[in-house]
């Protein structure tokens, strides 16, 4: 379990983040959905430790986030955040030296799966290809928490399958903590359990997608409409 | 488990010698250029560029290499902000210790390789031009025997690396130091990097001057060559005595930890992307 | 299978073995597929699709072996009833939107033999 609390974060004078209180739950696929700016990011940048907390904690398992507890997350930015010389296979074996939960058989399974080679330079591919380099090298491991920031943000809707394909794939509910950021909520409705709609830097509506859909009648995006008044930042 | 922890910081050092790679190549390429094109100015009849010119030439060559090496050390940290490969760093469940002793060994053997490689260019051209007996001569500032100037003070001249290398690592550290410093900030970080790096050097002398004030040396246990270099004058040149030595390579190592820790405090607490 | 967005999933996944078991396009004592193939098949999340067999073998549409996986359950009584259900909900939402066209109860029998034979002939 990820838990928030009272987390502020301000950057400068932007507050990202509002004294935010949340529990993500362990085991199950949470979506964290709002316009850009809204704090979602943040949030993922504060479970990887990449950016500290102004104020409040987050906890893991109880725990501050720890070089212990750092073993058993695997990030994925959205940005490219690979050294410029590398070819997949460089990547594979930087990121298989710090994590014992590597997997090197589901590793060689998902290559084939993506369509991707060990010999490709990672600068010069694709952005599709880039985007499922990424995801292939985190779901290369059998992490307790994975977490996806912006995964199909500017994909095309080919790609965009196949990386919700393998969200899926050998996903161990009930072990695994999957939490993704988007703004592509109609491709991710299906997958997740949870959701958190942020709203600047606060919590606007949390809750089970199934049991929304059972008191609202109503689809993610409609629900998300109503708590953005138009949603217009879709 | 030990075996993982080795294998992670020959991963790390592995990477940021592969970041170092392409501009070192480069640098080289440039130091031998250079001494190629000395070489064609030399080859023509009337060359204002003698022997001793030459000496000069090729030896700022290699400084010049040492030189530019220092200087993008500042960018083997800032360039982790801004090809954004700190997302891949931050998050490794290892902490800035492991990060930025990595990066100084890697720094280190930069300026191992980059040195050795330029002194070679220098020399291999060098006596390409003038012949081996003119090099030899070159070295021969007292009337000794090449040989017997290095192999005689051998000791003497390990020592000198040593407290070489043992300064350079204490600059480079500080180096990491206000590099970490200037990225606790989003907006000037260049700027602040710069004045906490000239401020930490600052401090660092003023203290160890104040020390060193303190403690007086026996300045004849100073070792010392002397004899009649090639122009025929009588030359001295002194070693640091013993107790200076160990002074400088206490407070070069003292400082140096320090500020290391200093930097991986810094790193693992308050930096942030 | 397109999911209706605006119900939950799994009650859209045991709607759909529904069907299947009244079709007899999945007969009492056939394997189900496994929740992991399922899950990838329909690209939904992994939990959802064991919600929906939890509630199916909670309702008696299925049985689990241990270790063998599970199977529809061999009771043709409840699938007699599951058709008559699921033809109960499919009137009554015909009868409704028949009504809410202004059509009255009477004119149902009517309209029924009016188009029943066209729709033979198509």
């Amino acid at each position: 379990m990820i838990a928030f609390k009272d987390v502020t974060k301000k950057f400068g004078k932007t507050v990202a983040l509002d004294d935010v209180n949340l529990e993500i739950k362990k085991g199950m696929i949470t979506g964290l959905l709002g316009p850009n700016g809204s704090g979602k990011s943040t949030m993922i940048k504060l479970i990887s430790d990449l950016n500290k907390p102004t104020k409040g904690e987050v906890l893991i398992n109880g725990g501050e986030i720890s070089q212990e507890i750092k073993k058993h997350i695997s990030y994925l930015p959205e940005i490219d955040h690979f050294y410029p010389w590398m070819k997949i296979r460089d990547a594979k074996n930087f990121v298989k030296t710090f994590y014992e939960d590597w997997d090197e058989d589901r590793y060689q399974e998902l290559l084939d799966f993506l369509e991707l080679e060990e010999s490709m330079m990672i600068k010069k591919i694709s952005k599709g290809q880039r985007a499922k380099t990424k995801l292939l090298l985190s779901f290369s491991r059998r992490a307790e928490i994975i977490l996806l920031d912006e995964p199909l943000s500017g994909i095309d809707i080919f790609t965009r399958e196949k990386i919700i394909e393998t969200m899926i794939k050998d996903y161990r509910g009930g072990e695994q903590t999957i939490v993704i950021t988007t703004h592509e909520i109609k491709e991710i409705e299906h997958v997740i359990d949870e959701t958190v709609f942020l709203n600047k830097g606060a919590v606007a509506l949390a809750g089970n997608v199934e049991e929304l859909r059972e008191q609202q009648q109503r689809s993610l995006v409609e629900i998300m409409k109503e708590v953005y008044g138009n949603g217009k930042d879709f | 488990m030990e075996r993982t922890f080795k294998q992670q910081i020959w991963m790390l050092y592995k990477k940021d010698v592969m970041n170092l790679r392409t501009e070192s190549l480069l640098l080289l390429a440039f130091a031998a250029g250079l001494n190629v094109y000395a070489y064609i100015q030399i080859l023509r009849a009337e060359s204002t560029l003698n022997a001793a010119g030459y000496g000069v030439l090729s030896s700022m060559i290699v400084f010049g290499a040492l030189f530019w090496v220092f200087i993008r050390s500042f960018s083997l940290v800032s360039s982790e902000w801004k090809d954004h490969t700190l997302h891949m760093i931050m998050p490794l469940p290892i902490g800035g210790k492991s990060i930025f002793f990595s990066k100084l060994m890697a720094l280190f053997t930069q300026i191992l390789v980059v040195g050795t490689i330029t002194v070679i260019f220098a020399l291999g051209s060098a006596t390409l031009i003038l012949g081996l007996d003119e090099v030899t001569s070159f070295f021969r500032i007292f009337n000794i025997a090449s040989e017997e100037l290095i192999l005689g003070n051998i000791g003497e001249i390990i020592k000198m690396i040593i407290f070489a290398f043992v300064n350079f690592g204490q600059l480079l550290v500080i180096v990491f130091f206000s590099s970490v410093v200037g990225r606790m900030f989003k907006k000037l970080s260049g700027p602040i990097t710069f004045v906490v790096f000239i401020l930490s050097n600052f401090v660092i002398s003023r203290i160890t001057i104040l020390i060193a004030r303190s403690v007086t040396f026996d300045s004849q246990a100073g070792f010392s060559i002397s004899g009649d270099n090639v122009t025929g004058m009588e030359t001295t040149i002194n070693f640091m005595s013993t107790p200076e030595y160990l002074f400088g390579v206490f407070y070069a190592l003292a400082f140096g930890v320090l500020f290391f820790f200093a930097t991986t405090y810094l790193y693992d607490r308050k930096v942030e992307l | 299978m397109n999911f209706n967005p605006s119900k939950p999933i799994y009650e859209q996944i045991i709607d759909e073995f529904k069907k299947k078991m009244v079709r007899g396009e999945l007969q009492p004592d056939d394997k189900m597929p496994s929740q992991r193939d399922l899950a990838q098949q329909l690209k939904v999340n992994p939990n959802t699709v064991q919600r929906a067999y939890r509630e199916m073998e909670h309702q008696g549409m299925t049985e689990t072996q241990r270790g063998q996986g599970t199977f529809v359950a061999n009771d043709t009584e409840k699938i007699r009833e599951l058709k008559d259900e699921m033809a109960k909900k499919t009137l009554e939402n015909f009868i409704q939107e028949i009504q809410d066209l202004g059509f009255s109860q009477e004119d149902i029998p009517i309209l029924i033999e009016k188009y029943r034979k066209k729709g033979d002939k198509n």
